[in-house]
């Protein structure tokens, strides 16, 4: 493993849209995060605040209306949104490895899983296709696919929900990725078998000394996981933190009032609190603070003048004026 | 039964009946299609004819399409022939006009045989040329679609084209290509591909639009394979049934155009037999000799009808939603 000084990944900025008949969404609104290498980095939030496009942006693989407007993400010294396609894809899958959401449907129906982790060798290892199918043995029986000699000529669609994201795990990390961007890897997952699948990744992060970008709505997942946590409301990251500082003392509105959402052991409430009003659509947001509409703490200018995402302590971050020293103008 | 290992997974027994591959299960229910299974047989029956007809009549000649035997014209079929008339090296072989003979005493069995290669050759070489056109045409429109050249968009560009290809009347395309260029059964095979891609490119446009959404696809960029690699290796074989499906139809018409080709006299010119030509010349002796009339055509309707049987039923075994019950 290369030693490397400072960040691994380093967003800064980044904005995208989707361009859309019913004109311009801003998806993504100016992300800056930091991904240390062999670090653990969970981006939270809720469905369609943005955190899924940030991870398909990073390696460009939006998909058309989407668009990156500007910003950078430096990844080991290289700057991925400028950087021309060839360049990227030697480091797709390569230097990058990402898992998905859904097994079910992520891997191809008419090949077998072997063929699928073995391909990915060919491409980026030049392996033959003897040392490529003993590589894969190996990865199989690492992911905890057993009888590996037995499952290698299986189809997909005769391997269960967590096996698939096990062979998804399996073809990221073939090539000995620096960095992993996990898209929600246990959401479509039961919830024993999610914690086999976050087991398996925490070793082979062990192993590996990789650094996981972790986007997910569960927090108790990162809270088990994660060593710095990026909050993201409306496209906008909205609070950072390390992770016990974020569980600890949350800071904005929209963290406090998730983490009240959360069920508690021994706490036996009649119903869990939920956050009132809808995110406010994309086609549409507020100039100031898209969370305003649904702040239980909202302030007069808060609907009206954006706040700075401000430092309250070295490791802590929050864009809210509740926290802000300086005035609104 | 089942043990945990130390991995957490649950290990399944060992002595599980090996599950089908999609080939099996496709395989399993074209199988229950009598009709079709009997269809194939005759296509493979007549892939035989075909291969040992082009052996006997053009390379080991056993009995030759072309001899001209005049005291023999219009024998019926199973007739034989009059040794004594004959030179030994113009007799049919075994002595029988199996077919019968036609206007110049050449044998009609010898004839057909090389027309079923003639037949089979352009039905096979025309679709594969318009399934190649057809999976990269709309391989590409679906893929790049949004991709644009200047102002208009890669996908709005080729199926323009394949619009504007569609509205020909391709008949009389063929027919006036055919006319201009020298006829040989290379520009006829060539010239029905080039008329008949469109349908194909249409079916794997939509196909890719749909795949090109698809999780896999986009974890297949994921994982930085090449976009040929992602077009040919993992999006074309998803693409490829209705594909299939419209190529067995596909060989049929060709089949069919060739014969027609053959029959206005445009196609592969005389003395080379074609069951076009065949039928063609036999319709002039319809009362007088009826089996040069009939052979030619039973044996035309026979594996068009064969093609046509086999597509439906692979559309039916491809397509899970398409299967009765």
């Amino acid at each position: 493993m290369p030693t490397l000084s400072g960040p691994l990944l380093t967003i800064s900025d980044l904005r995208v849209s989707f361009f859309t008949d019913r004109g311009e969404a801003p998806a993504v609104r100016g992300v800056s995060l930091t991904i240390p290498a062999g670090q653990t980095v969970a981006l939270v939030g809720e469905s369609g605040c943005g955190k899924s496009t940030v991870a398909l942006a990073i390696t460009r693989l939006l998909s058309d209306p989407g668009r990156i407007l500007g910003g950078q993400v430096v990844f080991k010294g290289r700057d991925l949104i400028s950087l021309p396609e060839p360049a990227l894809r030697a480091i797709r899958g390569k230097e990058i490895g990402m898992i998905f959401q859904e097994p079910m449907t992520s891997l191809n129906p008419v090949f077998t899983i072997g063929e699928q982790i073995a391909e990915v060798l060919y491409v980026h290892a030049g392996l033959s296709k003897r040392a490529a199918r003993l590589e894969v043995l190996r990865l199989l029986e690492k992911v905890g696919i057993v009888p590996a000699a037995r499952r290698i000529d299986q189809y997909p669609h005769e391997l269960s929900g967590g096996m698939k994201q096990r062979v998804m795990i399996a073809m990221a990390l073939a090539c000995q990725p620096d960095l992993l961007i996990a898209d929600e890897p246990t959401t479509a997952l039961d919830v024993t078998v999610q914690a086999q699948i976050l087991e398996l990744l925490y070793a082979l992060q062990q192993e590996l000394h990789m650094a996981i970008l972790l986007i997910t709505h569960n927090l108790g997942v990162v809270a088990q996981f994660a060593q710095a946590v990026h909050v993201m409301y409306a496209g906008k990251i909205v609070e950072q933190a390390d992770v016990h500082s974020l569980f600890q003392h949350p800071l904005h509105p929209y963290t406090r009032a998730l983490l009240k959402a959360l069920p508690r052991p021994g706490h036996r409430a009649e119903r869990l609190a939920a956050i009132a009003g809808t995110v406010p659509t994309p086609f549409q947001y507020p100039p100031g603070c898209a969370f305003a509409s649904r702040c239980p703490d909202v302030r007069g200018h808060c609907p009206t003048a954006e706040p700075p995402l401000t430092a309250t302590d070295p490791s802590h971050k929050v864009a809210c004026w509740l926290h802000e020293r300086s005035v609104p103008p | 039964m089942a043990d945990f290992t130390r991995t957490g997974v649950l290990a399944e027994p060992l002595d599980l009946p090996t599950p089908e591959t999609p080939l099996q299960e496709v395989w399993r229910v074209f199988r229950k299609d009598k009709l079709a299974l009997a269809s194939l047989g005759v296509l493979l029956l007549l892939l035989v004819v075909a291969v040992a007809g082009k052996v006997v009549t053009e390379w080991i000649i056993v009995m030759n399409p072309e001899t001209v035997r005049l005291p023999e014209k219009f024998k019926p079929p199973l007739s034989s022939a009059s040794a004594d008339l004959l030179l030994e090296a113009d007799l049919p072989p075994f002595g029988v006009y199996l077919l019968g003979t036609d206007e110049l005493g050449r044998d009609v069995f010898a004839r057909m045989l090389q027309g079923a290669f003639v037949s089979l050759s352009i039905g096979f070489i025309a679709v594969g040329i318009s399934v190649l056109i057809g999976v990269i045409l709309g391989g590409l429109a679906g893929f790049y679609g949004s991709v644009t050249l200047g102002f208009i968009s890669i996908d709005t560009l080729i199926m323009r084209f394949t619009d504007i290809m569609l509205c020909f009347p391709t008949f009389f395309l063929i027919l006036t290509v055919v006319a201009l260029l020298p006829p040989s059964i290379y520009n006829i095979m060539i010239v029905i591909g080039l008329t008949s891609w469109m349908g194909t490119a249409r079916f794997v446009r939509a196909e890719f639009l749909a795949l090109r959404e698809q999780d896999f696809v986009v974890a297949a960029q994921a994982l930085g394979l090449p976009a040929w690699r992602i077009i040919f290796y993992h999006m074309v074989p998803n693409a490829i049934a209705p594909v299939l499906v419209s190529a067995t139809i596909g060989v049929a018409s060709a089949i069919l155009t060739e014969s027609a080709l053959s029959f206005l006299g445009f196609g592969v010119q005389p003395p080379y037999a074609t069951w076009g030509n065949i039928l063609a010349d036999g319709k002039d002796f319809i009362f007088d000799a009826p089996w040069l009339f009939f052979i030619p055509g039973f044996a035309i309707f026979t594996v068009v009808l064969a093609f046509n049987l086999v597509g439906e039923a692979l559309r039916e075994a491809l397509n899970p939603k398409l299967r009765r019950r």
